[in-house]
């Protein structure tokens, strides 16, 4: 069954690439007539650099891989191994590989400006405006999310995790060392980097770092401000790097494991209930909540800004954006495949009857462990398991990292209608420590008052509701610059998102948010309802601004 | 036709690739310090040319014949500083 | 072995007066004396009865002087700086530098530099051929902004030569690990990089010249006896050790004989030796006059400073 499904998904993906894809390609975008790109017509040699698809694909999936892929389908299994795995195969393919291929095309005939530009210039101001409210809010969100998760997975166990996590850093940083400030060649720095690398494992998976999840939660919050104020090359940079490593090696050896392990999926059910125990543990039906569970890997917002920021200004030719731009979206939901393939067929062999009471992260690391030693015996279950474990967590806190960074530059950007009015106010909030300290307070904060069934969905809604305005730009574009003809191609996906992103978002503010309030003396469930209850209302006003904006300009025939 | 040399083709083109990226994604972070640091180089020194105080635009002058690169960079980044947000998150991977 | 020497204080004080006679008298004694006037309003041709050009000319045995014409300095420097980019951009010659150009003689700090390589340029050119070097400074202000320049500078250039080096070597860092990368592929050598090879170039330049102006310069204030004068004076004074340069002794031009100095003159400058230059009875009428201007102290003082014993 295992490789049934593994292989379904690669015909699936393969065949969608090459006909919906490529027609995509030729009848709507027509990237055949399309005028020179960017990359070339702008050269500059510094961010207009064109070059090789190959190696932007690379580069770009790279980016857009994450913990966000893993961790999404891993909790959605709890309606059953089909549901989740239909909305990561046709989800991706009509909405998500969409999202993200029109958004490098519209980047690329908008001179590679961003995505965020070029919503302001079809949907209006108030798009671009929210767009950074969205991030922040996101910023602050998938600290909470990731926060709650890697302490949890620290906390577990012997702390292997842990201290071979913080080993893995000490072996980045070493390596950035040896790349940036010796003599070195990046392959000598690089074989030293791996050698460390599997040191860090073995050392971390013998002597683990024993300490509850409250005391993680302080350590993250430091190691998020301490981190993301370091120069980047002292570790962001060489962690990044490792990670790469750490992607292709686990994207390799669960699709081999995946293919060739023959295994029936008996650990879950192909269904379970419409309105399964899913997200805050309350019974949550599938639609319309099934995309704030699943949000990487079946559509993410994000990927249309790093695919409008960096990647459009290097494409050779618009044609590359087909398999940049929709091949690297389809990639990431067959390692969501992988996931749900994983914990379907080998959740049972690693943590028996309760595959579906454990966590999603340790039901799909211990998962992934025992698929990946059943088709390589020599690789044991246990350390495959640790390997699946710093995979996610490296992800994950890079991104803990990375976000506070990016949440500074928003905050300061947020807060510049205050420059004039109150200058103090000003001065304050585009403070570096400040802004890192907002992002950071909040986020850890949440992740110590809320559990991560409760946050995540959060984080997966304003990630979706930025796809949604893209969605929505990229159906008005089509309209108004291409072809008339296609529109609803475009136009009832985004539809269709926004409905679904909208109604679960009310639904969430409805039924689990309140649940924080039933009783008033837990100040932990309070906080984590007031502070989520009202980044989820605000998010939802502006969604619906942004739709009314939407359609009036859609019905204007106003050429933009 | 699949052939031994075919075969061999890309395989050195899948390698040539991946080393690339994985060169790209060594430097990325590194690459964006760079240019921000050779903006502000040269934002420092063309600075009276725009009203920023120090140093004399006499200074300034004897060293503009060697900064092409670094003055276009100026613009280029003056440009990109409209619309950062997305750019920032490319280099910074987010999720 | 200091043979700079340099006069300032304010405007109509008689600093070209009392540089000149230092210079005449100098020159008396046998030593080759090299007299420059900064002031934008020269008045050193009608001291000396004849007419300066911005070349130089004799005005009595061993004595010759220069006008700098401020204007044309600055104008030979937009001149080179302007050839030098016309060099480098060979293939779009012209294009609106010039334009560009004429702004910069507005630019604040033109001047000071102007007069900073006039300096410079005289100092090099003529400092073996002539044993005392003097400078009659232009006012105050202006003195003050071009003594300042090389230290002044100097933080800055430094800033930036640091700043350059970090650059150089991440640009250094990032080809190494990625040839391809997309960045400004210029040198990442110092020795090769031609921005950091200027900068150290004008460092060099601008630590020179502070060493003339704290080391190898003798400085007089001229004054009067009055209290605008003294204030001015003092200004200088406290402005200039901040620029770690020391005043040699200040000059009391047209003091009377028969007036005991003001005491508030003597405590304030009381570390200072002071020397009194008398008003000449009948005026200043021939170039002989200047060697009838009692200021022989002051002379001395300044040969004993400037060559130890002799």
């Amino acid at each position: 069954m295992s490789t049934i499904i593994t292989l379904a998904a690669l015909v699936i993906y393969l065949g969608f690439y090459f006909t919906f894809g490529k027609k995509l390609q030729t009848n709507l975008l027509k990237s055949q007539d399309a005028p020179e790109a960017p990359s070339k017509r702008l050269s500059d040699g510094v961010d207009y650099v064109p070059t090789s698809k190959f190696v932007l694909f690379g580069h770009h999936f790279a980016s857009i891989a994450g913990a966000g892929p893993i961790v999404g389908p891993a909790m959605a299994v709890a309606w059953g191994w089909l549901p989740g795995l239909l909305w990561i195969w046709f989800g991706n393919i009509f909405i998500g590989a969409i999202h993200d291929y029109l958004s490098l095309t519209a980047s690329v005939r908008y001179d590679g400006r961003s995505v965020q530009f070029v919503a302001q210039d079809l949907i209006g101001k108030k798009a671009g405006k929210s767009f950074g409210w969205f991030i922040l809010f996101l910023c602050i969100l998938v600290v909470a999310a990731f926060g709650a998760i890697v302490a949890g997975q620290f906390a577990s166990g012997n702390g292997e995790v842990a201290s071979t996590f913080f080993l893995f850093c000490a072996a980045a940083i070493i390596l950035g060392y040896l790349m940036y400030k010796t003599k070195l060649g990046i392959g000598v720095s690089t074989v030293i980097g791996l050698v460390l690398l599997v040191a860090a494992f073995w050392i971390g998976s013998k002597a683990g770092i024993k300490a509850s999840s409250n005391v993680w939660y302080v350590v993250l919050f430091f190691y998020v401000v301490i981190a993301s104020s370091l120069p980047v090359s002292i570790l962001l940079q060489p962690r990044d790097y490792l990670n790469s490593f750490l992607l292709y090696f686990g994207l390799l050896a669960g699709g081999l494991a995946a293919l060739i392990a023959f295994k029936g999926f008996d650990s879950v059910p192909v269904f379970t209930s419409f309105s399964a125990k899913v997200i805050g543990g309350q019974p949550s039906p599938f639609w319309p909540t099934v995309p704030l569970v699943i949000a990487c890997g079946a559509l993410s917002g994000f990927h249309s800004l790093v695919a409008s920021g960096t990647s459009s200004k290097q494409l050779r030719d618009e044609k590359d954006s087909l398999f940049v731009g929709y091949g690297a979206m389809l990639t990431e939901g067959f390692l969501s495949t992988i996931v749900v393939v994983s914990i379907s067929g080998f959740g049972i062999l690693a943590l028996g009857d309760k595959v579906m009471s454990t966590g999603a992260l340790p039901r799909f690391t211990q998962s992934y462990g025992a698929m990946v030693n059943a088709a390589f015996p020599f690789m044991t279950q246990q350390f495959m398991a640790l390997f699946a474990a710093i995979w996610v967590s490296s992800f994950a806190l890079t991104t803990l990292d990375t976000t506070n960074r990016l949440g500074r530059y928003i905050v300061g950007e947020l807060a510049l209608p205050l420059k004039e009015k109150s200058p103090g106010a000003y001065e304050f909030l585009a403070n570096k420590w400040v802004a890192s300290a907002v992002i950071a307070v909040a986020g850890i904060g949440l992740a110590w008052t809320g559990n991560y069934t409760v946050l995540w969905p959060a984080f997966s809604g304003a990630n979706q509701l930025i796809a949604s305005i893209v969605m929505l730009t990229a159906a008005l574009w089509v309209k108004k610059k291409l072809n008339e003809k296609y529109t609803n191609l475009v136009l009832y996906p985004a539809i269709l998102l926004w409905i679904t992103v909208t109604a679960g978002l009310i639904w969430y503010e409805l039924v689990i948010i309140p649940l924080h309030f039933k009783d008033m003396a837990n100040v932990k469930n309070v906080t984590t309802g007031v502070v989520v209850g009202v980044i989820t209302l605000i998010m939802l006003v502006m969604n619906v601004v942004m739709i009314m904006q939407f359609s009036k300009n859609f019905k204007s025939e106003k050429v933009v | 036709m699949i052939t031994f040399k075919n075969i061999r083709r890309v395989w050195d083109i899948f390698w040539e690739t991946a080393f690339q990226v994985q060169r790209d994604k060594a430097t990325e972070m590194v690459e964006f310090e760079l240019k921000e640091m050779e903006n502000i180089f040269v934002i420092l020194l063309m600075g009276s040319f725009v009203g920023l105080p120090s140093p004399p635009a006499a200074m300034a002058m004897e060293l503009i014949p060697y900064l092409e690169d670094e003055i276009r960079l100026m613009t280029v980044r003056a440009d990109f500083a409209q619309d950062a947000l997305a750019g920032l998150t490319g280099i910074l991977d987010v999720d | 072995m200091k043979k700079v020497l340099f006069f300032m204080g304010k405007g109509g004080v008689g600093k070209t007066t009392i540089s000149s006679s230092v210079a005449f008298q100098l020159s008396r004694k046998g030593y080759k004396v090299l007299i420059v006037s900064l002031d934008p309003a020269h008045n050193l041709g009608d001291v000396f009865y004849c007419h300066l050009e911005n070349e130089k000319s004799s005005l009595a045995p061993d004595l010759d002087g220069i006008e700098i014409d401020l204007g044309k300095w600055v104008k030979k420097y937009l001149h080179d700086s302007k050839n030098e980019i016309r060099d480098t951009y060979r293939y779009n010659i012209g294009i609106n530098i010039d334009s560009y150009m004429s702004i910069l003689k507005y630019s604040p700090g033109t001047e000071e530099y102007a007069v900073l390589w006039a300096i410079e340029h005289i100092y090099e050119t003529w400092h073996s051929k002539y044993d005392y070097i003097i400078f009659d400074t232009p006012p105050t202000a202006l003195t003050l902004r071009f003594l300042a320049m090389p230290s002044i500078s100097m933080m800055w250039i430094n800033e930036l030569k640091n700043m350059r080096e970090r650059i150089l070597e991440k640009r250094g860092t990032v080809l190494k690990l990625n040839p391809d990368a997309a960045v400004i592929k210029g040198a990442s050598d110092k020795k090769d990089d031609a921005v950091f090879g200027k900068l150290g170039s004008i460092r060099e330049r601008l630590k020179k010249l502070h060493l003339i102006f704290s080391r190898e310069s003798y400085m007089t204030i001229v004054m009067n006896h009055d209290e605008l004068s003294l204030s001015e004076s003092s200004r200088i004074l406290k402005e200039l050790a901040k620029l770690d340069v020391t005043i040699n002794s200040i000059c009391l031009n047209k003091a009377n004989p028969d007036i005991k100095i003001n005491d508030n003159i003597k405590n304030k400058l009381e570390n200072f030796p002071l020397f009194p230059a008398f008003l000449l009875p009948e005026g200043l009428i021939r170039r002989e006059d200047l060697g009838r201007i009692q200021i022989a102290d002051l002379v001395d003082n300044i040969i004993e400073t400037t060559r130890g014993n002799k």
